[in-house]
């Protein structure tokens, strides 16, 4: 997390904590690992509002 | 008093340092004696707003995804490489390593020579720098060939090659022989 802001990567590493990810330059997301435990797209997008609720209420 | 018409090539001579106010123009072509290198092309790659972090968790080189074509015209070219980046990392104890590959071969001297970015343990906050890197590479091709900029995790922590709303720039200027 940097500033505060809570990103996509912070979702996966919250998912998975040793996730293989890359997010490329364009903004797609590379399962390096090849993603064992089948994390969606959605899983991530709701612990990323999940996250950042938590840090807004700080 | 009759005038004297001067020769418009007598002054091969001139003192250059005694002229001062407006001066003709020349022509590149007149010009002599001139040994150094001439720029070919300069082609930019950059995004001035990046919309989400370009991040890693990986310890192996792996493609950011900024890239630049450059087909030079002449197989005795050089390519001068430059990539800028404001980079950010988290207040952890790794480094982020950064290379250079030409197509699919890395330049570097060794995975993660081109640039490294180290953050302490002890540091607090988040960590914020600006990179700049060059190299000057001899391609020996007229074919297009792709600058790419890998970068990998030295702990496997998560490591930042560009910030959100941050700014990356990678510009390859062919220099002639």
């Amino acid at each position: 997390m940097l500033d505060g802001k809570i990103q996509k990567i912070d979702a996966v590493l919250s998912l998975k904590e040793d996730a293989l990810v890359n997010f490329k330059a364009d903004g797609t997301l590379e399962w390096l690992d090849g993603n064992p435990t089948n994390i969606t797209n959605k899983q991530i997008e709701n612990e990323q509002e999940r996250l950042q609720a938590i840090e807004d209420a700080k | 008093m009759a005038l004297t018409k001067l020769n418009a090539r007598s002054a091969s001579a001139l003192d250059a340092t005694i002229l001062t106010g407006n001066l003709p123009a020349i022509n590149g072509s007149a010009l002599t004696n001139l040994s150094a290198g001439k720029m070919g092309q300069l082609v930019v790659t950059q995004v001035a707003d990046v919309p989400s972090h370009i991040t890693t968790t990986s310890t192996t080189p792996v493609d950011t995804g900024i890239a630049r074509t450059i087909t030079c015209s002449a197989t005795s070219s050089k390519v001068l490489i430059r990539f800028y980046t404001g980079m950010a990392a988290s207040p952890t104890d790794t480094g982020v390593r950064f290379s250079l590959y030409r197509d699919s071969t890395n330049l570097s001297s060794n995975s993660y020579n081109w640039g490294l970015y180290r953050v302490e343990p002890s540091s607090g906050g988040t960590n914020y720098s600006a990179l700049n890197l060059e190299w000057l590479d001899s391609p020996s091709s007229t074919s297009e060939i792709s600058y790419k900029i890998y970068y990998e995790s030295s702990s496997g922590s998560a490591v930042y090659a560009c910030q959100d709303g941050g700014q990356y720039q990678l510009t390859c200027t062919e220099i002639l022989a």
